[in-house]
């Protein structure tokens, strides 16, 4: 069992940027990214594996397929159960909270830009703790 | 026990009371014994003791225990009576027991005494009870039974089937049967046949628990008769009994008929007689009215508005009637004949003799009772009677004038027969002279008569004077003298001829036409009514009293004439007027009514109408016109405030700028509608005629609409409420509806004031519609800005946690630089899009529609 972290977003500066910080801040080494909801899906569809676990940094506001739609899409896969969501928006709307709660997959909302503190905090949610401890393939990240 | 036990001991044995005492103390309570060993000693123990309980040996010497409850049970049945002996042996025992003894206790057993006694004094206790309770139950009977017996009302009990449990007395003396002749057979066959059924019914329901009372059905008594019952009756379901008391009703329906006959009796009175009859009651209230009275009075039922028409009796009468009805009225017993006019149908007023009879206070009647009769004809007889008298009077005195003669130097008279017959004397008794004249003259006019004749002797003028006589057989009379002088050639009076005329018949009628002109000035005065008459043979033109007064004309100085009245006419109205007279000048019509308006001299205006009539001569022209003129202007001015406040609301209905309707509150049918509800609909007010309310709404709202239309009863019920209407060509529109309620022409109508919101409606759509987008465009732009604001901040942070080499590398700046321009060109693009929603949010609903 591995967890893996998947940046979505379509903007290639802020692509590179949180693929910078998951670096920086140990979320991840190698982060996978994909600048829309499709692909991603298509991704997870192809790779998935029984005990994959994935951390998904979703951006709402997306061409091709959304943020609301990949999460709409993945509700009925194989792998619905494996997903951990964080939704990453530029302003975080109270409309947007309200409909994120119809996922079970989303763990939190953070607010654009990100940076290494919050990149770390991220690692002690506890949702993802949980997952950890389950998980004894789980590469703790090394600064 | 108080007082301690009275023990009654037949025994002989010291040994055996001893031992009996013993328990008897053990039993714990006081006792005395009296000890007695004889039949004697037992005898008069039993009377002088009455002991609470006996208790005996066997046997005596000279008694034995079956002896002594023998005479016991003879004495004082009630006391307890145990035997206490040595054993007997079954047999003797057996016999004791079923003679009654209380008890028998073996001696081997004496410990059982005591509660043998007291179960005995126990029982005594109760039987005695159980008797005092006996005695009374059977003198509650004993009364019961004297109850029944000497009421006059049969009381009786009967079972299910109706037959007789118990029967008092009176059965005897109302039906002719003895109770023991009754008691076990079923008083359903004592029925009338006729009242079997419905007797069984009340039985029945009576069974099922109803009561019942003033239940009447007749019996058939011993001797065949009918007699009539009233029944109260009560069933008992636990005893299986019913209580019923049956009374004879012979004398209340023989004193019911007797009322109802007499009642009938009075009725038919009423009904029959010529005479109109009509009670009424303290308060004026008619109670009753035979139909003669109605015919008498020419009204119909409808007509009489249950009271005294006190409103059809002549204005003249009316005093009397109302001076009489009150004299009546306060004292009882009172009664008073009147005469007088009542207005009928057509045919004018009718003489009515009224009788009015207090009879309040007379408990049969208790109402003023009044008996009408028509008297017209005899009325109409006696007038025409005293109008032939007149006229015979006239006719006398046309004749009735004498001349007489005055030398006058000498002052010798001379008098005709002619004139003697109106002195009613003759020359011997009263010698024609001035002095005898002077004595025949009534002596109130006498002074001046005296005067005038001075006044005639000293101007020589001839002249009149009319003056009263006072003749001996004649009694009072009217003359008038007229003379002429006769003169010399040098002027010198010679001589006076006269010419006396009774004029008495004629002075009654003078002075009767001038109390008629009164009362009709009077009555012209009252309803402002004036008379004119126009006599074209005459020449003459005659204006009443009244007339003057309506048109502020002074009798003193204007000269009746139509020119006169002309000068009075309202200019306006002039031309009317004079067209009318030209009119009917020459083509005379009758029953002529028209309206004007004259001017006051003060300047003020009135309204009258005038009604004419022509008489036309014996060649058809016109001979007389008159006719009477009525001031309404009081009346006039009101209808016109009426008309002009009625003009107003119609004209707030008609010009009001919002469309209003009237509609049939049952058939929603438009009975009205305004200008503007024709404008805004595009309905003609022809087509908005045949039209109801449910034409001008889509199929949709009709259902919304009927259950306001319909749930609207009340007159009080407004309404507010906004609905969808449909015009003519097919718009649909918002319409805010205020409804309230009026009648018209007694039909429930409804007031509908229509305003039409949909450009309101639109208008705030279109405000929606604008805030909408506004928000949507902050909502965009503020993530559009914020997005490169956003990636900017996160670079910047990046490169203080980067060493400066990877930052060069990276090309972190080149990133913020790329987002900072973005950034502007989004701030720019802004501007210019919040420069073009400038538009007025109408302008642009509009543009979208």
């Amino acid at each position: 069992m591995s967890l893996q972290v998947i940046l979505v977003d379509d903007d290639d500066m802020v692509m590179y940027l949180h693929k910078m910080l998951a670096r920086l801040s140990g979320l991840a080494a190698n982060p996978v990214c994909f600048g829309d909801g499709k692909s991603t899906l298509a991704y997870l569809t192809a790779h998935h594996q029984a005990d994959s676990q994935y951390l998904v940094l979703l951006d709402i506001n997306m061409p091709e397929m959304n943020g609301w739609d990949f999460l709409q899409a993945v509700q009925h896969t194989r792998f619905a159960d494996a997903l951990l969501v964080i939704m990453v928006t530029s302003s975080i709307d109270e409309a947007d909270r309200e409909k994120a709660r119809e996922f079970r997959q989303v763990v939190t909302f953070l607010e654009k830009p990100l940076n290494v503190e919050t990149c770390r905090q991220i690692l002690h949610l506890p949702e993802l703790k949980a997952r950890m401890e389950n998980n004894t393939n789980f590469q703790s990240p090394s600064l | 026990m108080e007082k301690g036990i009275k023990i009654l001991l037949l025994e002989q044995d010291p040994d055996d009371i001893e031992l009996l005492e013993v328990h008897l103390k053990q039993g714990g309570w006081q006792f005395h014994t009296h000890l007695v060993q004889t039949r004697g000693e037992f005898e008069s123990a039993l009377a002088s003791l009455r002991p609470d309980i006996i208790l005996a040996t066997y046997s005596l010497p000279s008694f034995s225990a079956p002896e002594a409850f023998r005479l016991c049970q003879q004495i004082a049945p009630e006391i307890p009576f145990i035997v206490v002996s040595e054993s007997i042996g079954e047999e003797k025992a057996v016999e004791l027991i079923r003679m009654g003894v209380t008890d028998y206790i073996p001696r081997n057993n004496i410990a059982q005494v005591v509660p043998s006694i007291r179960r005995a004094l126990h029982e005594a206790v109760s039987r005695r009870q159980k008797r005092i309770t006996k005695i009374k139950l059977k003198r509650s009977e004993e009364q019961l039974r004297k109850i029944m017996d000497l009421s006059l009302d049969v009381i009786c009990t009967l079972d299910q089937e109706s037959r007789f449990i118990t029967l008092g007395a009176a059965s005897k003396s109302v039906w002719g049967y003895a109770p023991e002749e009754l008691i076990g057979t079923r008083s359903l066959d004592l029925v009338h046949p006729e009242d079997r059924e419905k007797t069984r019914q009340a039985m029945a329901d009576l069974l099922q628990g109803t009561d019942l009372t003033d239940f009447e059905n007749r019996h058939i008594r011993a001797d065949g008769r009918a007699v009539p019952l009233i029944w109260s009756a009560h069933w008992e379901a636990g005893e299986g009994l019913c209580y019923c008391i049956a009374r004879d009703a012979t004398p209340i329906k023989q004193a019911a008929e007797k009322v109802l006959r007499s009642e009938k009796r009075f009725r038919s009175l009423l009904q029959h007689s010529n005479d109109g009859l009509t009670l009424l009651d303290a308060g004026g209230q008619v109670i009753e009215r035979s139909p003669t009275a109605l015919k008498i009075l020419g009204l119909r039922e409808e007509e009489t508005w249950g009271r005294f028409r006190t409103d059809l009796v002549h204005p003249e009468d009316l005093g009397l009637v109302l001076r009489t009805c009150t004299r009546v009225r306060k004292k009882p017993l009172a009664s008073c004949t009147i005469e007088y006019r009542m207005r009928a149908k057509d045919t004018g007023y009718k003489w009515i003799e009224t009788t009015l009879h207090n009879l309040l206070e007379e408990p049969a009647v208790g109402a003023i009772v009044l008996n009408f009769r028509d008297i017209t004809r005899k009325k109409l007889d006696e007038i025409a009677l005293r109008e032939n008298e007149v006229r015979l009077r006239q006719a006398q005195a046309i004749g009735h004038f004498g001349f007489w003669e005055m030398n006058l130097p000498d002052k010798q008279q001379t008098w005709t027969p002619e004139l003697y017959q109106i002195y009613q004397s003759s020359p011997e008794e009263t010698p024609a002279s001035f002095e005898n004249f002077k004595s025949l003259i009534h002596p109130d006019d006498l002074p001046g008569v005296l005067k005038r004749f001075e006044e005639a002797e000293t101007s020589l003028e001839n002249g009149f004077v009319s003056f009263r006589l006072q003749t001996e057989r004649g009694g009072l009379r009217h003359v008038v003298s007229e003379w002429q002088f006769e003169k010399d050639e040098q002027g010198r009076p010679l001589r006076v001829i006269g010419i006396l005329q009774d004029v008495t018949a004629r002075r009654l009628d003078q002075i009767a036409l001038l109390q008629s002109e009164a009362r009709l000035k009077e009555a012209q005065a009252i309803g402002h009514i004036g008379s004119w008459e126009l006599n074209v043979t005459e020449g003459t033109v005659f204006w009443s009293e009244e007339l003057f007064r309506i048109l502020g004309a002074n009798p003193a100085v204007v000269q009746p004439s139509i020119e006169a009245f002309t000068t009075y006419i309202h200019p306006e109205d002039l031309a009317f007027f004079q067209s009318t007279m030209q009119q009917i000048l020459h083509e005379p019509k009758n029953e002529d009514y028209f309206s004007i308006r004259i001017v006051r001299p003060d300047g003020e205006t009135r309204y009258i109408n005038t009604s004419s009539q022509v008489e036309l001569d014996s060649q058809g022209r016109l001979a007389r016109y008159f006719g009477t003129l009525q001031d309404v202007t009081e009346v006039k001015l009101a209808e016109m405030a009426l008309e002009q406040s009625e003009q107003k609301y119609r004209n707030l209905f008609n010009f009001s700028p919002t469309p209003m309707w009237v509609y049939d509150a049952q058939t929603l049918a438009f009975l009205d509608v305004n200008q503007a509800a024709i404008r805004h609909y595009g309905y003609s007010k022809e087509e908005f005629a045949s039209m109801t309310l449910r034409d001008i709404r889509p199929k949709s709202e009709i259902p919304k609409m009927e259950q306001v239309a319909f749930s609207l009863k009340g007159a009080t019920d407004t309404f507010h409420g906004t609905f969808q209407h449909l015009t003519k060509a097919g718009e649909l529109i918002e319409v805010d509806i205020q409804s309230s309620s009026l009648l018209i022409e007694g039909r429930k109508a409804r007031l509908i004031i229509a305003n039409d919101i949909s450009e309101r409606v639109r208008y705030l759509q279109a405000i929606q519609t604008q805030n909408a987008r506004l928000k949507e465009i902050a909502w965009t732009q503020s993530h559009v800005v914020r997005a490169p604001l956003a990636r900017m901040m996160g670079f910047i942070d990046l490169l203080r946690q980067v060493p400066p080499e990877q930052s060069q590398e990276s090309n972190i700046l080149g990133f913020i630089q790329a987002s900072a321009r973005e950034l502007d060109a989004i701030i720019r693009d802004i501007v210019k899009k919040t420069e073009q929603i400038k538009d007025h949010p109408n302008q642009e609903a509009q543009s979208e529609k």
